[in-house]
This record gives structure tokens, C-alpha cells and sequence, in this order.
């Protein structure tokens, strides 16, 4: 998996590519740890290259998610592609995150 | 019945998916993200839990088409000769209705497998653990 990131004023943007598994699920880990200790406005995630997650990254992706509401930060997903929409429904994450079907939708929330 | 072994640990996921890739029968090419998603699942409990003490072990997984009563099903195997160990058993049920503050890190792969595959089975013979997972080839998308 290769993560991309972007800084869009004070947002941060983190473009997911490739498979999120047991093997590279702690890559995604460290770059969440390190932009959530950034104080950005916002984290955005674009899923929309992302083609595969099994429980190993929704364990990543909850993580995510607790450290961001603990430090208030906004933290919105979108673009999600049909496999792993379907995981994240299966799992019922599709109620505890912020999703969004476009970059813009994300930013204008 | 193609079949694949596999030394236990965690590198060998990508040798599995290019094995269920070249196996899987084309008309239920559907279901391949399902199949790999299923096998990461239990390949990770495996390596991870099943040769705890011996750090030397394999898994094999296998692939086949089965009738069950009158219907056609893509069947995948995981078998491992670790402590005796049912997942189905042993997995609490997650409680889907938490928010993420109060979810518990983790505990959804055998939530995913159960949901994911029409029929699962558990059977410890021969000193080896098998878990069998079928899928309907009936496909709903």
C-alpha cells in the first residue's frame, strides 16, 4: 500500500493506494500517528484507490478514528470502492465514521 | 484438487492470493476478494496463534467445488496441524451497536468470514485443524 499525503492549508489529505493488510497495515499507522500529531484543521482520506481492507486495517481505521475524536480533529473517509465499502458495512463502520462519496462533499463538511 | 503449503508467517499472504487467483474457477470470479479476505483472516490466526511455542509450522490451503445437498458451492480449506483450535467457537460476537469510542480494537475477522460465506466448518482430526468455507456461487451483486 502506498499512502500519499497532501496538505491543503490547514487540512491534511491522505491518499490510500493498493491493499491494506496484516503486512501494511502498520505503514498506514505510523503516517496516521504522525499527521494527527499536526494539529490540522481536518484529515481527509481517499480511499478511492484502496481496492482491499481485511480486519487488520479496520483495526488501523478504528484507531484512526479514536485517536482523532480524542484530540477533536475532524476526520472524514470517502471514495470508497465496492470491497471494501462492503467490509466497512459488514463491520458497521459505514455509522461510526464520517463518509463521503466526493473530495468535495468532504471538504465542505 | 489444487492444494498449497506455506511456511507460517505473515509474508506468505501474497503467495496464497496468487494461488487463489490462479485457481479460482472463472465464474466465480466475483468472489475472489471475498476468498482472499477470508484466507488472510484465518492465515493471520494461524501464524499467529497456532505454533506459539514452536515458531515452526506451515499451513496448507486448498480450493475445490462441492455439492451440498443440491447445491453448487466454491469451497476454500485452511488446514494447519497447530494446537486444536475452532475460531467459530472461541470468536466473542462483536457488538455492532458501540459507538468507536467504547469498540474494542479488533475481534471482526470471524464476523467477517461468518458473514461473508454461506456455510463454515470446523473439524480437528489427524492431529490437524480444517476449517472448510463455502461460498454460494450464486451471485447477488
Amino acid at each position: 500500500m502506498n499512502i500519499t499525503v497532501t496538505e491543503q492549508d490547514t487540512i491534511c489529505i491522505l491518499e490510500l493506494n493498493g491493499r491494506m493488510d496484516a503486512t501494511t497495515v502498520s505503514t498506514f499507522e505510523n503516517v496516521c500517528k504522525e499527521n494527527l500529531d499536526k494539529n490540522f484543521s481536518k484529515i481527509l482520506v481517499d480511499m478511492s484507490a484502496l481496492e482491499y481492507i481485511s480486519s487488520a486495517g479496520l483495526r488501523g481505521i478504528l484507531l484512526m478514528e479514536k485517536t482523532s475524536k480524542a484530540k477533536q480533529i475532524p476526520l472524514v473517509f470517502y471514495g470508497l470502492q465496492s470491497m471494501v465499502y462492503e467490509v466497512f458495512k459488514i463491520s458497521s463502520f459505514l455509522s461510526i465514521l464520517k463518509i463521503c462519496t466526493t473530495k468535495e462533499e468532504a471538504l465542505s463538511l | 484438487m489444487p492444494t498449497l503449503k506455506v511456511p507460517a508467517n505473515l509474508d506468505n499472504l501474497k503467495v496464497v492470493n496468487a494461488f487463489i487467483e490462479e485457481h479460482i474457477p472463472s465464474e466465480c470470479a466475483f468472489l475472489q476478494p471475498h476468498v482472499e479476505l477470508v484466507a488472510e483472516e484465518l492465515l493471520v490466526n494461524v501464524f499467529m496463534y497456532a505454533y506459539e511455542d514452536t515458531q515452526q509450522g506451515e499451513a496448507e490451503v486448498g480450493c475445490r467445488e462441492v455439492f451440498l445437498d443440491d447445491e453448487k458451492y466454491f469451497c476454500f480449506w485452511v488446514c494447519d496441524n497447530g494446537k486444536p483450535f475452532n475460531p467459530f467457537l472461541e470468536a466473542p460476537e462483536p457488538d455492532l451497536t458501540l459507538d468507536a469510542e467504547s469498540r474494542p480494537i479488533g475481534g471482526l475477522g470471524i464476523h467477517l468470514i461468518k458473514s461473508l460465506t454461506k456455510h463454515f466448518s470446523y473439524s480437528y482430526s489427524d492431529k490437524k485443524n480444517l476449517i472448510e468455507l463455502y461460498f454460494s456461487k450464486v451471485n447477488n451483486a
